[in-house]
């Protein structure tokens, strides 16, 4: 088991250690160097800035010197001080844009696995111990429009209702008279009722694709003859289907959640342009758009690592779960 | 009360396939009586375990029990015909396991992979009996010493993955016995063993039903074991029973040509033969039965004139073949034993 | 059942039952010469919503190719008169309200609110425009090289400036008909040309790891995993930002193309690498190999046909991905841009959701989209089951 964490664990600091260098790759993409362009508009809203202050940013991030000690001097720059370097188009570091919209992210996301997996786990059961009924070809179908439908092809469908139906528009994820407020009982549960929206149509796509691999495992499972045994020794259907084949097709889902989750987090991205919810996502679009490449590169990496992170514990739990991992 | 146990009549199971229906038992009638081994004979196919299941009434969809009866004689002499019962009702689920256990035929998946031991036998005491927690361990744990596996406390809290093959067939029986079935139906308990735990786990069986009392349904395709365990024997052929007698009876005066085939073929350390024996041809395709006497196409007596569609006919006091030309093939059979 | 009665007394004799059977039964000796991709067929045509997939997705290609035929206007063509046009019911009853057997569509009368300033249109029923088939207009060249002008409808000249939007048209006027057939070159093709990038790179990548093994294998499997474990759609979004602006549309078509193909080759990598290890060691192989055949010719000769359909279904399968990311990309501004219209692009005009809610007909490329991914779904996943009916 400790084996097991341990590898995981540098498994997974290694690709960091990568997704760091494909960000940093990001950044260097366009032409010039970013001090320049930052210059270049600073100068154009009529600001001047002292010729020591252009120095020690040049410093600071190594510009003009080779590429591995701009990298060095990044990457310490954010392991030591959290300094992601500096938006171009906002003129402030860039993970004082981040921290509080990471947080949304996080939620955004968390709240669409778990809509996934409250959804897909019983659905999938269902369609397994109900193969070939007409609600398992109606989840099947529902399955296959889910996968086929753009996240935000729904968003904007959702949002389209929402205001011609019920006139109010259902993006953001606050009502207009808490966005701004401190943190309170109110804004939270105000959060949550804006919550369902994206969680929805982020969670269907997904679903889709985990009902179908859920009722799969399910019907792996369903005619093993542990199953058989259960049976023959009068277990209830409804408790022995949850306690024996649901518990061991889990463990494949768990894995395949592993995997979903990038796509999760590209769903929850997209989502969050069309609805306009104060996440990274749409500040990831406004910077590639403007080529605000410290931010976008910065935003590139913290995705990724959060989605590893994601992984990472996926990959935990199922070790937790699973008794022939757990001994190994 | 009367000595039978169990009395299966003219059962009939079917599978609804959208190729077509499967019908894998047509007919099988046979009894058990207390404490007594009836072994059920035949080739890979021919509808063993779908009896077994049906007994049990486990057969499921796209299969369904058609026809026939299965009386059980559990606690008095008025029957419980099992086939008629709820496959999910009250009823049937205490008598699984409570009054009948059953070893399924693969004993490497029979337990969860990811349960303990224990956690799967003391759910089984629990739901049959009145136990606490610890009680049901503590019979837990004499049962799984008394099939002879070693430091029983610790496996309790074992999976799986971590016990061999005989290990496991091992925790089956204990767990088959745990709550003092009268029937225990063992489905080839032995087929994924070697040789000489094979032997043991027969061993363990019949001290077992001496010591439990319990009657047994001992399922194989090898006639060889049989004569081991059984007092009666069924031969099973596509679904019907070719033939029907004591152990005894099969052995010395078999009168069915399936029969007599499986019995040439188990292999024999006092004659050597070039090769060794097997049944010309291959079992039938489900779908598409043969007409008139199923084991026509490979049998060797096959005269369209006689066989069209042989019944079980008795041609002793217990001895029954499906076979029309059953004095023919067999000469020891007295003309006198054939009923008027 | 003369068969039956037949093989009982072949069976007395010394006939071997194998040979019996070959002789007597002339449809086992049919499915004995069937060649796997005759049997993949045949079981795939009871595969019915599949077959039906195929047949619309057959339909959706040909209205590709022959896009600049069927479509009535010039997709980037402006109007200014028809901003905002609703789609048109096409009728067979004509001015006078008789039936005729020629479909038509009524004439406009525009309205302005004077306060909102928003344009309504109202159906003219004094007038009818019968609608003409082969009309001659704007010249073009079929298939990329049949000069022609002729198209498949119009409202021919009488109509004048009034026109047939049958699903009704843009903020600039332009017919959203045109527009969607048009969009269907870029939108299908990219998916298909994607795929056969990614299916170079996932056979040679998958191909050496599994055919290799060893370090080799081991550098590519971290690479696919590397690739896998990364959300793809921020970094798809940053590889096409960074594409130079000054690109002209064909190479941003083709920029675009390569990094959604990077999108698909992991699991056709993984998949290749799978068959390959298995086949490594069969007999087949290794006799070619014994008698001294080099290793791409063993690789080209010998595994690659034994897998073919497999590769299919998943190729299959993965066009829905990269036609929905594309999608997207466009969507957002980072994939293709106008003049180039592709679903995508066209699903940009529908960001706005006051412009939504005033002409919801702006999301029907969005519908054209489902449609086409939901049948790459259904035949893929037809394909798959006809190709090795054991695995899901
Ligand atoms: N779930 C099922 N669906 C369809 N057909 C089935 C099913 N289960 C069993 N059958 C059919 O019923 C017939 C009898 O099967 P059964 O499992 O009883 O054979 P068996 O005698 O136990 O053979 P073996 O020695 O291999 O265990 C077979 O022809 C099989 O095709
Ligand atoms: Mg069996």
């Amino acid at each position: 088991m400790f084996q097991f964490l341990m590898r995981r664990s540098l498994a997974a600091l290694a690709t960091i250690w990568v997704i760091s260098i494909v960000s940093f790759v990001i950044i260097q993409l366009p032409p010039g160097d970013f001090l320049t362009t930052y210059m270049a508009n600073l100068r154009e809203m009529g600001e001047r800035v002292p010729e020591e202050q252009i120095a020690a940013m040049r410093e600071r991030y190594g510009l003009g010197e080779p590429m591995f000690v701009q990298y060095y001097k990044w990457m310490r720059g954010i392991i030591q001080d959290g300094d992601f370097g500096r938006s171009m188009e906002w003129g402030v570091p860039v993970s004082m844009l981040l921290w509080d919209r990471i947080g949304l992210t996080v939620m955004v996301g968390l709240s669409s696995i778990l809509f996934v997996w409250v959804v897909a786990i019983p659905v999938g059961v269902y369609s397994a111990t109900h193969q070939y009924s007409i609600l398992d070809y109606l989840f099947t179908f529902i399955g296959f429009l889910g996968l086929a439908i753009p996240n935000f092809l729904l968003a904007l469908v959702l949002m389209w209702i929402g205001w011609s139906v019920f006139g109010q528009n259902v993006g953001g994820l606050y009502s207009p008279e808490y966005s701004n407020a401190p943190w309170s009982i109110g804004k939270f549960i105000d959060l949550l009722s804006h919550l369902w929206i994206p969680m929805l149509i982020v969670g269907t796509s997904w679903t889709a694709g985990l009902i179908r691999t859920m009722r799969a495992n399910m019907l792996d499972e369903i005619n093993q003859p542990y199953v058989e045994t259960a049976r023959a020794k009068g277990l209830t259907e409804w408790r022995l289907v949850w306690k024996y084949p649901v518990r061991v097709a889990l463990n494949p889902f768990i894995s395949t959640v592993g995997y979903a989750l990038p796509q999760i987090v590209g769903g929850v991205l997209i989502t969050a342009v069309v609805l306009n919810l104060p996440t990274i996502g749409p500040l990831l679009l406004r910077a590639l758009l403007s080529q605000d490449m410290f931010m976008a590169g910065a935003i590139v990496m913290i995705l990724s690592i959060l989605t590893v992170i994601g992984t990472l514990i996926s990959d935990i739990l199922l070790a937790v779960f699973d008794p022939r991992i757990r001994l190994e | 009360m009367s000595d039978v146990l169990l009395e299966v009549n003219d059962l009939h199971v079917s599978f609804f396939l959208t190729e077509g229906i499967v019908r894998a038992v047509s007919g099988v009638s046979f009894q058990i009586e207390r404490g007594k081994t009836l072994g059920i004979v035949g080739e890979s196919g021919c509808g063993k375990s779908v009896t077994a299941r049906a007994i049990l009434n486990m057969v499921r969809p796209p299969g369904r029990i058609v026809s026939g009866e299965i009386n059980y004689y559990g606690q008095s002499d008025t029957p419980i015909d099992l086939a008629k019962l709820d496959p999910h009702g009250a009823e049937i689920r205490r008598i699984r396991w409570g009054e009948i256990s059953m070893i399924f035929q693969e004993p490497m998946t029979s337990l969860s992979p990811v349960h303990t031991i224990g956690n799967q036998m003391i759910e089984a005491i629990r739901l049959h009996m009145d136990m606490s927690k610890q009680d049901a361990a503590a019979h837990a744990v004499g049962l799984l010493a008394r099939v002879g596996l070693a430091q029983p406390e610790r496996l309790l809290t074992r999976y799986r993955h971590e016990l061999s093959g005989g290990m496991r067939q091992r925790v089956m029986i204990a767990m088959a016995l745990s709550c003092n079935p009268k029937l225990l139906i063992a489905d080839e308990p032995t087929t994924a063993v070697d040789v000489t735990t094979q032997a043991q786990i027969l061993n363990l069986m019949r001290d077992l039903q001496q010591e439990f009392g319990m009657a047994i349904i001992f399922i194989t395709h090898a006639l060889g074991v049989i004569a081991e365990v059984a007092d009666h024997v069924v031969v099973m052929y596509l679904g019907e029973e070719a033939e029907v007698a004591d152990v005894d009876t099969i052995y010395y005066k078999a009168a069915h040509p399936y029969t007599q085939a499986l019995l040439r073929s188990i292999p024999r350390h006092d004659i050597k033969l070039d090769r060794l024996e097997t049944i010309e041809g291959n079992v039938p395709d489900p779908m598409n039965m043969p007409d008139g006497c199923k084991f026509h196409p490979r049998c060797r007596h096959y005269d369209p004139g006689k066989c069209a569609n042989p019944a079980l006919l008795q041609i002793g006091e217990q001895h029954w073949s499906r076979c029309a030309r059953a004095h023919e093939i067999n000469p020891q059979l007295s003309r006198t034993e054939q009923p008027s | 059942m003369a068969n039956v009665e037949q093989r009982g007394q072949k069976a007395n004799s010394e006939l071997s039952p194998i040979l019996d059977a070959d002789i007597l039964e002339p449809e086992k000796e049919k499915i004995a010469v069937a060649t796997p991709r005759q049997l993949m067929w045949w079981k795939f045509r009871k595969h019915r919503v599949a077959v039906f997939s195929g047949i619309l997705l057959i339909i959706f290609y040909t209205i590709a190719l022959f896009a600049d035929f069927i479509s009535p206007y010039d997709p980037n063509a402006f109007d200014a008169k028809h901003k905002f046009v609703p789609p048109m019911y096409v009728s067979f009853i004509n001015e006078d309200g008789n039936f005729t057997l020629r479909p038509g569509v009524h004439g406009l009368i525009l309205h302005k609110n004077p306060e909102t300033l928003r344009i309504t249109y109202e159906k003219d029923k004094s007038v009818w425009y019968p609608v003409h088939f082969f009309v001659r207009e704007r010249p073009y060249k079929l298939l990329g090289f049949i000069e022609t002008d002729i198209h498949l409808f119009g409202l021919g000249e009488e109509a004048g400036s009034d026109k047939i939007f049958v699903l009704g048209s843009d903020r600039l006027g332009r017919d959203m008909l045109s527009r969607i057939f048009y969009g269907a070159r870029i939108s299908l093709s990219i998916g298909l040309v994607s795929v056969f990038l990614s299916l170079t790179l996932g056979i040679v990548l998958g191909g050496i790891s599994g055919y290799y093994g060893g370090w080799t294998d081991n550098i590519i499997q971290r690479v696919i995993e590397f690739i896998r474990s990364v959300p793809g759609l921020p970094l798809w979004m940053a590889l096409s930002a960074a594409l130079p602006s000054d690109w002209s549309q064909i190479r941003r078509y083709f920029g675009i193309t390569i990094i959604l193909s990077m999108i698909g080759w992991t699991e056709l990598g993984r998949q290749v690498r799978g068959r390959f290890l298995a086949l490594r060691t069969e007999d087949f192989v290794l006799s070619a190999r014994l008698s001294g055949a080099r290793d791409l010719r063993i690789i080209l000769r010998h595994m690659v046909p034994s897998f073919t359909s497999h590769i299919i279904a998943s190729l299959t399968l993965s066009v829905p991905g990269i036609i929905l990311t594309e999608t997207g990309l466009s969507f957002l501004g980072l994939g293709l841009r106008q003049p180039v219209v592709s679903w995508g692009v066209l699903l940009q005009e529908a960001q706005n959701i006051r412009t939504v809610a005033l002409a919801p007909w702006l999301l029907l490329p969005g519908l054209a989209v489902v449609l086409t991914v939901l049948a790459f779904n259904f035949l893929g996943d037809g394909l798959r089951d006809a190709a090795d009916p054991f695995s899901r």
